[in-house]
């Protein structure tokens, strides 16, 4: 009954979104799909993730059709991708220890917001590498306690991991990599068994076919566009970076053990102490930190910080410390290992100047592998409930929890730095005619990557889009980002048709979307005043959230028509 | 009887969220579908533009792309040296234009019309508006002057540049 309940709750929060727009949701996977197109008219495009989310897509296109390959996109792959929470699920399921409850993993699995946004909500090839991520979890941690030959599925899940999204491979070699280094420390210095040696040797043997399978998949990519290259050519482009990867190889088992052992004697962990320390760490730095630094962000980080650190993390780590002590060292270093190289990560690729915006995609790998922790403190913090007037008044508070994780799932502008999601079907409109008039008109487009990726879809590829959406470092020298920046209009180019939306403007708490390593901000009243009355500016087309201007189309299109004429 | 009813510990504490926290989301889901955006919209663009015999052609499309039927008023402005467009969120603002036309039209669900415009050049305008606005009675006089006000939810607007 409480898991019919809970994964009610995945499936209502899931299908928001596509109940509420009748579209996709998010702009990207406007962007994915303009790609699934190409491959169906017969052309040549990068699949920049990997393949398989790509090839699925096209199975279904060319099976059903563009109209219901579209339904099926917008109503039953978020439907589909709820089940991507289930492997997650059953981590929780192979806990040993007293009190595990793993309903409540699956209440977190559904209602965490980034795991919603991400595994549902916005269908994307990370939603079907974070499936493979947490199946190879769910027969590794099989194999380590159940039996060596479930190492063969998780294997074959690596394969599909590499396959789906580069950064989720990333992740699972980063994995496998923190339990190959710990369990050999612990097989040299506690535990010398033939089979905890053949268990080292397979999932040795796994980061090798991850990271070939990896790199196979890059040749599918364009230059800039598979992160995990990029990461591990900026780290082997700099020497002075070997040195602290070659320490934290060196210290990582060893502290990993330490904690775990530090974490068994020590047994003053309470849940009250770990609440208020999260809530130093978690709440009170972040929010001094950008309050100092970056002011304007604020809303951002209280609208997800204040939700994610009261109710999941306290609960993880309590969940964390209690199965430390509860659960065999064998069994502890399976968790603890994979969060400590995480946290390194973390820090490694804030340290990488250029890179640490990279950080965003990291906690929903964290979320989702820590998630059957957060269900085990949730069991454990219940069960330390000493009368039924507290189980009530906790049980109500956790709810509220619940929802504000919940609530956070499909922000609006004002609380996700000023990004809209949702499409709307005006945009789209405005989109497939500026693509019309670029051709009439012989001319390039100029608009944000929101709109770029309608752009992509509407057009097959095929329009001349000023602003690259996919190179994460080339400068997008377009009109609109240079006025967003800096706030000052200037004159527009003669062959440029701009594309501007509601979505772009200051006034409704919006932003020029620009790719998360470049700047853009937000288009002021100054800008829209100007391509409103410059002269020999036209405003092509309204869509009442939106409107294509261009410099003097008709009269260059006359003159090119009359010079035609003339050479007839 | 103990309180937490036979369910063992945390019994009574795993009932209320779990009903709460349904509750609270199926709430949460509710509200978020109603407060749903309107998927029906107004398009008007320019398909053509000719200027020749002392005499300026446009062509233009409007399109309603909603499930109601639409009327509303198709306005014909010129604007002049000092003209000006201003917008703000809920309102357009147009000063210092003439209105040459005005007409009534309505539009059928999913209906588009092609609208073909025809004036006179005149040396002293810089500008062709065409509004299309769902409620702007104040404004239905041929010459008309002085500064349109229209609801930016109801209106859609073109221009080009002459001269």
């Amino acid at each position: 009954m409480y898991l019919v309940g809970a994964f009610l709750i995945a499936l209502m929060l899931r299908m928001i979104p596509s109940i509420k727009y009748g579209l996709p949701y998010g702009f990207d996977i406007y962007e994915f799909v303009s790609r699934v197109l190409v491959l169906n008219d017969g052309g040549n495009v990068s699949l920049p993730h990997g393949p398989l989310f790509y090839y699925l897509q096209l199975m279904i296109l060319k099976a059903f059709g563009y109209d219901i390959f579209m339904k099926i996109l917008t109503f039953i792959e978020p439907l589909v991708f709820t089940f991507f929470i289930l492997p997650s699920y059953f981590v929780s399921k192979q806990f040993e220890t007293e009190d595990n409850k793993p309903v409540y993993t699956l209440l977190y699995l559904a209602a965490t917001n980034l795991l919603v946004h991400q595994i549902g909500g916005v269908v994307i090839p990370e939603g079907l590498g974070i499936l493979f991520y947490g199946l190879s979890i769910l027969f590794t941690m099989k194999a380590l306690t159940r039996g060596w030959r479930w190492m063969f599925p998780a294997m074959l899940s690596g394969l599909l991991t590499a396959m789906s999204h580069h950064l989720s491979a990333f992740q699972l070699i980063l994995f496998f990599s923190s339990l190959f280094l710990s369990y050999l420390y612990y097989y040299l210095k506690d535990e010398r068994t033939s089979s905890l040696l053949r268990m080292l040797i397979l999932v040795f043997t796994t980061m090798l076919l991850l990271l070939a399978s990896s790199a196979s998949v890059w040749s599918l990519a364009g230059e800039e566009e598979n992160m995990l290259r990029l990461i591990l050519k900026m780290a082997f482009e700099k020497p002075v970076l070997l040195l602290p990867i070659a320490t934290a190889i060196i210290l990582l088992p060893v502290v990993t053990v330490g904690i775990a052992g530090f974490v068994k004697k020590y047994g003053k962990f309470t849940f009250a102490k770990t609440f208020t320390c999260i809530l130093l760490v978690s709440v009170v730095t972040p929010v001094v930190l950008t309050v100092v630094f970056h002011p304007e962000a604020l809303p951002t980080i209280l609208w997800f910080t204040i939700p994610v650190s009261l109710g999941f993390l306290p609960f993880t780590i309590h969940g964390l410390i209690q199965y430390c002590k509860k659960s065999s060292l064998y069994d502890a270093l399976f968790f603890l290992a994979p969060l400590m190289i995480f946290m390194v990560e973390a820090s490694f690729i804030l340290s990488l100047e250029g890179y640490r915006v990279l950080i965003h995609r990291i906690p929903t790998f964290i979320t989702y592998f820590s998630a059957p922790l957060a269900g085990y403190g949730l069991s454990c913090f219940s069960s330390g409930l000493k009368n039924m007037e507290k189980e009530y008044l906790a049980g109500m508070i956790v709810a509220y929890f619940m929802l504000s994780l919940a609530f956070t799932s499909y922000p609006k502008p004002e609380f996700a730095y000023g990004i809209r999601e949702s499409i709307s079907y005006s945009e789209l409109k405005l989109a497939r005619d500026a693509y019309y008039y670029s051709v009439l008109f012989n001319s390039r487009i100029d608009t944000d990557t929101r709109l770029g990726a309608i752009l992509m879809f509407v057009s097959h590829r095929n329009a001349s889009w000023v602003g690259n959406l996919t190179a994460w470092f080339s400068p997008s020298n377009s009109w609109l980002v240079n006025v967003s920046v800096t706030g000052k209009p200037y004159p527009v180019e003669n062959d440029v048709l701009i594309v501007l939306s509601d979505a772009m403007r200051e006034a409704y708490g919006g932003r020029v979307v620009n790719l998360i390593t470049k700047p853009s901000g937000p288009l002021g009243q100054e800008a829209v005043d100007y391509l409103n009355n410059s002269p020999d500016i036209d405003r092509l087309e309204d869509v009442q959230n939106g409107a294509l201007y261009m410099f003097s189309p008709w009269k260059k299109l006359n003159r090119s028509d009359a010079e035609q004429h003339g050479d007839g | 009887m103990s309180w937490n009813g036979g369910g063992g510990k945390g019994f009574f504490f795993q009932r209320i969220v779990f009903l709460m926290g349904f509750s609270l989301i199926f709430l949460f889901t509710a509200y978020e579908l109603l407060e749903a955006p309107s998927k029906g919209f107004l398009a008007f663009r320019i398909i053509d533009f000719k200027e020749k015999d002392n005499e300026f052609s446009l062509v233009l499309f409007l399109s309603n792309n909603s499930s109601e039927k639409l009327e509303g008023s198709l306005i014909l402005l010129i604007g002049y040296e000092d003209s000006r467009v201003s917008e703000n969120t809920t309102r357009y603002c147009f000063t210092g234009f003439k209105t040459l036309s005005f007409s009534i039209i309505t539009l059928n669900p999913g209906e588009g019309k092609r609208l073909d415009v025809k004036l006179a050049q005149d040396p002293e305008a810089k500008r062709i508006v065409v509004i299309y606005c769902r409620s702007s009675n104040s404004i239905a006089q041929t010459g008309y002057c002085g500064p349109i006000l229209l609801r930016r939810d109801d209106t859609v607007w073109v221009q080009t540049w002459i001269g």
